[in-house]
């Protein structure tokens, strides 16, 4: 009962012009760039992010969680229009998607994706409702050693994250270092170099939209257009509203492949690190498997797009659960999201469930709200999305630079933070033009305090660290499996690696 | 001399490995120098380990790549020129617009809280906008102008945000 109490509070609490005007803000903003290629959902919301600081807890956080709502949906307009994902999870929609736009049919596709999106989207943020109080629960009855393990579990994501484990493996590590800098439950100061700034630790914010964004414009320079110019058959054929209210109805003919499809995009989506673009990728080829159509698919089939979209969207509902109830996050731009609940001093897992139960179903339903306001709102922005993604990079830098400076110095009226930021945004182009995953930094900044708490705090209650502490608890055995469940794919790659390697030199 | 030449395809990747690897070893130390190092060190010495091991690993991988494709390129066309190392930094326009981005964000961040927002905000926009291309009096002068007095009345008017002021607004 209470849950629905807390439930009905949360809906309550939407019935507020402010909420409705940035759930609807957030949707725009997260389909406009969203849509340009490069400007990726993670650094759309970490753009905005500073901008939430002077605002109310409920209508900030629903103004960051629409916009990557919208950014999901948002990637996959390049994708279809000119075959540019937005974001790495508009890949597989763009197999079909531009396809269908060669044939004269993108504005088909466009009404496709807008209506798989919405609905991917509203059963990803029903499952939300439904499965957090289960999952917070749970995650209730993990002390320092589980939570510990839970850490560990989402640093194994860092494998997955790039082609090179090592690169992968040097850039986490790099990021736990970093995430462990400033002063610590035992009083000890590590890493500050004397600055008082940092004995909270590296700030988080300047440090993603240093690190994401800053870098992103100097990748950003080398481009005359993110996207180059559209052909201006395609930006008039865009205009076609008939066509893409047919696209939005040819959906509706496809009630399995989308239930589906949503469900795989939840279930992966609530893993760590999987993300989007694994859920879309897993669906696009159970959907090809099932499908009376197998052999039109990569070649403009309409359930190519639906599997794709629905999937990435939905994936948002399982990122949500696992990011609120665990506070792990699931990818990048969840990673950014627990910056947007801290700025409003929230701290995302078990505890927050708790103790702010009407915000966080105010969060949830709000999405479900999103999912309907994306209908009008995508089908909207698709049907003008060839002018703003020939926007030149020349008028585009510029304007993201300084929204970016001064939202980094609107969190805390500090200038301290702005030198973090371009001192990230250094480090961030570095590594990208070494190809070091910037993620896996990310997620070790944001995992490194967590491990070294839950670990000073396990060992501070055994009085010593030993395996045995794990091993004498359940929970922290069923932890230890799914550990190396998580660990046996990366095993299986590094011996195929090796075995290959080994062959070829016996070989010559 | 293959090694010397494999060394210098992948020099600046090596460079970018040992700076991580030299803040981490600085970090440690000074986490090792701590009166409660037992507990300090609980994560830091094994991801210090395992990066340091990690660092080691992809120093042979690049380097030993490296002499291999060194010596196939010296086998299949002896006159052929090494091709370019993955580190090297992009075309002159590249590097020049990345320089006149640098440079002017510096100025900007530096002179932020001594001239003011509003006019810094101004002139750091313009002036991108003008080397990166832009001519036109509405990009150049109109469009800054229109941005930055949206951001001004947006976080100081309506969202009473004090941003920096100096001798200017």
């Amino acid at each position: 009962m209470s849950e629905l109490s807390s439930l009905w509070a949360g809906i309550s609490l939407l019935a507020d012009w402010q909420v409705i005007l940035m759930m609807v803000l957030g949707l725009i903003f997260g389909i406009i760039t969203g849509a340009i290629p490069g400007f990726s959902t993670p650094l759309a919301i970490s753009v905005m992010l500073p901008l939430t600081f002077g605002m109310e807890s409920l209508p900030a956080i629903v103004f960051l969680t629409c916009i990557y709502a919208g950014g999901n949906f948002g990637s996959s307009i390049s994708a279809i229009l000119i075959n540019i994902p937005g974001s790495p999870q508009a890949i597989v929609t763009g197999l079909d998607g531009y396809p269908m736009t060669c044939m004269g049919r993108g504005n088909e596709a466009l009404g496709l994706a807008v209506a798989a999106s919405a609905i991917g989207n509203l059963i990803g943020a029903i499952f939300l409702i439904l499965i957090m109080p289960l999952l917070v629960k749970f995650a209730l009855s993990f002390g320092p050693p589980e939570l510990f393990l839970v850490g560990v579990i989402g640093l194994t994501v860092i494998a997955s994250l790039h082609r090179s484990f090592l690169k992968a493996a040097i850039a986490g590590m790099f990021g736990v270092l970093l995430g462990t800098i400033g002063m610590t439950s035992a009083g000890s100061t590590r890493g500050t170099w004397g600055l008082y700034e940092l004995l909270d630790g590296i700030p988080l914010i300047p440090a993603l939209v240093g690190l994401i964004g800053f870098s992103e414009l100097f990748v950003m320079l080398q481009r005359s257009y993110v996207a180059g110019k559209i052909e201006d058959g395609v930006a008039h054929s865009s205009k076609s509203l008939s066509k893409l209210l047919e696209g939005f109805r040819m959906t509706f003919r496809y009630p399995i492949t989308l239930l589906r499809a949503s469900t795989i995009g939840v279930l992966i989506g609530g893993l760590p690190g999987a993300g989007g673009t694994v859920a879309s990728v897993v669906s696009y080829n159970e959907g090809r498997r099932w499908s009376k159509n197998a052999s039109n698919f990569g070649k403009g089939e309409p359930e190519g797009v639906i599997n794709a979209e629905a999937a990435n969207n939905a994936s948002e509902g399982g990122a949500l659960a696992l990011m609120l109830a665990l506070g792990i996050p699931g990818g990048l731009a969840t990673a950014v999201l627990i910056g947007g609940f801290m700025l409003q001093g929230l701290v995302p897992g078990p505890r927050l469930f708790l103790d702010n139960a009407p915000l966080l179903y105010g969060v949830m339903t709000a999405q479900v709200f999103a999912s309907f306001m994306l209908l009008f709102f995508g089908l909207l922005v698709s049907f003008y999305a060839a002018k703003i993604i020939s926007v030149p990079t020349s008028i585009l830098i510029p304007m993201i630079a300084l929204f970016s400076i001064v939202g980094t110095y609107a969190v805390k009226l500090l200038m301290f933070d702005i030198y973090i930021m371009l001192a990230f945004a250094v480090i961030g182009i570095i590594l990208r033009k070494f190809d070091y995953p910037l993620i896996a930094v990310i997620l070790g900044l944001i995992l490194g305090p967590i491990l070294d708490g839950q670990l000073m705090r396990t060992y501070q209650g055994a009085g010593e660290l030993s395996f045995s502490i794990f091993l004498n608890r359940p929970l922290s055995v069923l932890l230890l499996g799914i550990l190396l469940l998580s660990l046996l794919p990366l095993a299986l790659r590094l011996g195929r690696d090796f075995r290959s390697r080994g062959w070829k030199k016996t070989n010559g | 001399m293959t090694w010397i030449a494999a060394f210098n395809r992948v020099k600046y990747e090596l460079v970018v490995l040992l700076l991580i690897f030299s803040y981490a070893t600085y970090y440690y130390l000074e986490v090792y120098a701590l009166s409660s190092r037992t507990i300090n060190l609980l994560l830091i010495g094994p991801v210090y380990v395992a990066l340091a091991l990690s660092t080691f690993f992809l120093i042979v991988l690049k380097v030993r790549k490296a002499r291999s494709e060194t010596e196939g390129a010296v086998s299949s066309d002896p006159s052929q020129q090494a091709p370019e190392e993955s580190g090297k930094i992009g075309d002159s326009a590249v590097v020049r617009d990345g320089l006149v981005f640098g440079i002017a964000t510096i100025l900007y961040v530096l002179l932020l809280d001594k001239v003011g927002f509003v006019v810094s905000s101004f002139l750091y926009v313009m002036s991108l906008i003008y080397f990166l291309g832009n001519r036109s009096f509405w990009l150049t002068i109109f469009l800054p102008a229109v941005v930055v007095g949206f951001l001004y009345l947006t976080m100081v008017v309506l969202l009473k945000f004090p941003l920096p002021e100096g001798w200017l607004i």
